[in-house]
């Protein structure tokens, strides 16, 4: 009996030693990632989930190279601006097929848009707030007239893969139903990127396949299929990297990355973004009304050693505009920690005996809550109490949303819309940008940051933009409305024998998979 | 007996109003705006309004409570605000992957548990018996998600012979839909390797979601089969010479199985408590999954729905349970 039952678990054994583990196929790219999206259409996502999927499937007009920080062409090859940057005409590139075969042209470009700006929810208001009407001037050319102008960031705005994936103008007629397509884009992907999506088991997996019809053609290293898998726990994406079951781990966060730094066949790799995290300071009310205050708090942080909250991955932010993004000067004045400044400030502003403040961080971002346990010990040594409190990503909506119940400082991060200084500055510092209308958690209000800021949107001429912007960047830290911390770096760990993946900070969840393949 | 159950079913309709009730009012309480959330912390101020007002989250309370009650009765279980479709049509892609998990590691529970419970009561302080108590408080003690990550260690990464996460290898399309469980389709499909894959997926996060019911059931077996051991009618069949086999299996067992039969019926509400770790733990695309997707949204729909659909397994399997009482104990009646 013992020996049959022994005999039974052995073969059981082996049966699925066979079955389990199978490294991945040459031609496939697996990926893992944590976040999943809730609909595909390019006309409502407006979520990081999006990334890695909407570059391998949509393209757009234009594209941000980073490494340049130019505009470059994709779907169109070249683009005139008139010289009152009223019409911007769009000269397309012919021979484009979309993944169900109808022809690229500039009556699909309109289509594409009118749609998204029709259904008018989430990243539609980077067309509507812009864009006054588009016109096609024959089949290769297409014009935006703008309703403000000039607007010079507005190419960058149109190299934004929220909103500006162009989906086949068959796909969209066909299947407009009685609400504009919105089922059918939802689980369907029709466009002219170089993957085409074959299926998706939602809570599971994506799986694309090249798409032969592809203009860029196939010739050179490419891979035939990726699959993005959801995986949920980053422990096991780690497991997973490290035993070859996936080629790319994206999101594995930095403190757990000890346990593949090291590995062989794995390339731990840490970028930094274009998303920063900061601390807004509530300038309405209570002591830090006070720019004083405020300065005090500035002089109070540790830069230094809160770079340990992110495992020592990145580097404290001179100015607001993350390295690699025009407008970014390092030589930008800023604060450094100094708690006998600080002190001095705090008797100057009345509160040398000391003062009690809240802070709160979003639970989605973890790195709040270490950020703020390090600053209440630092406080504490120039008589501030600082109370930590936890919020979710909806009640910090809640709460920063009415300046009633805005704490007197709140960690959060800000990610951009589009690869352009303007995407930081006027959201989070410019004064109409108040809640709910903007990000402006501070409600710092500067007529003089206004006026900088609204030059700078139509100043065409690259040298004065960047002067405007480095000016506003000075007159907010004068006002000390935030205290700005780092960029925040994200992790795409790979398997040594994956090349051609260029990290880009603009779209940080995105691959360049088309030029991703396997050794 | 048919009345019994009709006053049950009955009772449970009442059950299932109050779960409703509170969860409804429950999670309206908790801070976070639905709209906003759903339309983006960047929409504008009016498409925020625009989807409150499609989603009639503009409505007073006691309203939308009327509204989602009212639907509820219809089988429309309202439309989820993260991912845009009938609450129903996620519960359907979402909920046959936790009745498979659970299912497996329910049969998990009764195969190692009952047999260990009833060795440890026979062989009463031999070494097994040690070993299966040291055993079962280990599995008790141990949280849930952990022992899913030590498992996937330890088969997974060491020994290299169980997959880790989801329900299939990427290299595997879902077998053709019928039931959802993807064991139960492949079968019928003829997917032989669809089979195998979905079986050997299913081992770890089952024997995780398993261990410490299995620690209890096996506990409750033991206890209570050692207490009927102890009972005079038990002596007698011993001394008209009654092979010690069938004094167990037939005489004892029977009787002392009732207790652990209500233990049971508890360890499915365990069960499906577990499932939503250890379907964060193993990527398991289950409602545990989606219901903690959708309560960092405040999706109100979704929480309401993944409520509901726990508590009708969870009331029906203990009605299950007092039936099956009367099945095995020919002295209770109903």
């Amino acid at each position: 009996m013992r020996i049959r039952f022994a005999c039974f678990l052995v073969a059981l054994l082996g049966v699925l030693a066979v079955a389990a583990i199978a490294s991945t196929p040459a031609d496939t790219l697996v990926v893992g990632v944590v976040e999943e999206v809730t609909t595909m259409d390019p006309a409502i996502d407006y979520t990081f989930g999006s990334g890695p999927f909407f570059r391998a499937a949509y393209e757009r007009l234009v594209t941000f190279n980073t490494t340049s920080g130019k505009i470059e062409p994709q779907l169109a090859l070249s683009w005139d601006v008139s010289d009152d940057g009223k019409f911007y005409t769009f000269h397309l590139r012919k021979g484009v097929t979309f993944h169900d075969g109808a022809a690229f042209d500039a009556a699909a470009v309109k289509t594409a848009y009118d749609r998204v700006m029709a259904i008018n929810e989430g990243p539609a208001w980077m067309l509507t707030s812009y864009v006054d009407s588009i016109d096609v001037l024959d089949d290769a050319t297409i014009r935006f007239t703008m309703k403000t102008y000039p607007f010079v960031p507005f190419l960058r705005v149109l190299s934004s893969y929220w909103g500006m994936c162009i989906a086949s103008p068959t796909a969209i007629t066909q299947n407009a139903g009685d609400d504009m397509g919105k089922a059918f884009f939802r689980n369907h992907i029709v466009g002219t990127g170089p993957y085409k999506l074959v299926e998706w088991v939602e809570g599971q997996q994506m799986v694309f396949e090249r798409f032969d019809g592809y203009w860029g053609g196939w010739a050179g290293d490419h891979v035939k299929r990726i699959v993005l898998r959801k995986i949920l726990d980053t422990t096991t994406m780690a497991l997973l990297l490290e035993s070859g079951d996936l080629d790319i781990a994206y999101g594995i966060p930095l403190d757990e990355l000890t346990s593949l730094n090291g590995k062989p066949g794995v390339v731990v790799g840490v970028h930094d973004t274009f998303t920063t995290n900061m601390i807004a300071m509530n300038t309405t009310k209570g002591p830090l009304a006070d720019v004083r205050v405020r300065r005090a708090l500035s002089y109070s942080f540790d830069y230094a050693s809160a770079m340990e909250v992110f495992a020592g991955y990145t580097t404290p932010l001179i100015g607001q505009i993350p390295t690699g993004m025009p407008g970014h000067d390092d030589s930008l004045p800023h604060y450094v920690f100094n708690l006998d400044v600080a002190k001095q400030l705090l008797i100057e502003a009345g509160y040398g005996n000391g003062l009690s403040l809240e802070y709160t961080w979003v639970t989605e971002e973890p790195e709040g809550r270490r950020v703020g346990v390090l600053w209440q010990d630092t406080l504490r040594k120039i008589g501030v109490d600082l109370k930590v409190t936890e919020v979710t990503v909806a009640g910090h909506w809640d709460r920063v949303s009415n300046i009633e119940t805005m704490p007197d400082l709140a960690n959060y991060r800000w990610g951009i819309d589009y690869p352009d200084p303007s995407s930081v500055l006027v959201p989070l510092y410019h004064g109409d940008s108040a809640p709910p209308a903007g990000y402006n958690l501070s409600r710092f209000a500067d007529p003089r940051v206004n006026a900088v800021l609204d030059a700078s949107g139509k100043e065409a001429d690259e040298t004065k933009r960047l002067q405007l912007l480095a000016e506003a960047q000075s007159l907010l830290l004068t006002g000390a409305s935030n205290i700005w911390i780092t960029a925040v770096p994200v992790t795409v760990c790979m398997r040594s024998n994956v090349q051609g993946y260029v990290f880009e900070p603009a779209a940080f969840s995105s691959f360049n998979f088309y030029d991703i393949y396997k050794k | 007996m048919a009345r019994y159950i009709v006053k049950r079913l009955a009772l449970l309709t009442i059950t299932l109003l109050g779960v409703l009730t509170l969860t409804f009012f429950v999670s309206h309480v908790v801070p976070g705006d639905p709209a906003r959330l759903a339309a983006g912390v960047r929409a504008r101020p009016e498409q925020v309004e625009a989807l409150r007002t499609r989603l009639g989250l503009d409505r007073p309370l006691w309203q939308q409570y009327g509204r989602y009650i009212a639907g509820v009765v219809r089988g429309d279980l309202g439309e989820s605000i993260r991912t845009r479709r009938p609450v129903s049509a996620d519960l359907a892609e979402y909920f046959p992957a936790t009745v498979e998990l659970t299912v497996f590691a329910m049969v998990l529970c009764l195969l190692i548990g009952i047999p260990f419970g009833i060795i440890s009561a026979v062989k009463r302080e031999s070494v097994i018996d040690h070993v299966s108590r040291v055993a079962a408080t280990a599995a008790v003690s141990m949280p849930t998600f952990w022992l899913g990550l030590l498992l996937q260690l330890l088969f997974f990464r060491w020994l290299q012979i169980l997959p880790a996460t989801g329900r299939l290898g990427f290299y595997l399309s879902p077998p053709a839909h019928a039931t959802g469980l993807y064991v139960v389709d492949s079968l019928l499909s003829g997917n032989w390797t669809a089979l195998g894959d979905s079986f050997v997926h299913l081992i770890l996060p089952g024997a995780a979601l398993a261990a410490s019911s299995i620690a209890v059931i096996t506990r409750m077996t033991r206890s209570s089969l050692l207490e009927i051991l102890s009972l005079d009618y038990v002596r007698t069949a011993r001394s008209k010479g009654l092979a010690e086999k069938v004094v167990i299996l037939k005489h004892a067992l029977r009787n002392a199985l009732l207790p652990s039969l209500t233990v049971i019926g508890l360890q499915v509400g365990v069960l499906l408590a577990g499932a939503v770790l250890i379907e964060v733990v193993f990527s398991w695309p289950g409602i545990g999954l989606y219901a903690v997707q959708s309560i960092t949204f405040v999706d109100f729909q979704a929480i309401l729905g993944v409520t509901l659909i726990t508590a009708i397994v969870y009331s029906g399997v203990n009605l299950i349970v007092d039936v099956l009482y009367g099945v095995i104990d020919p002295r209770i009646h109903y």
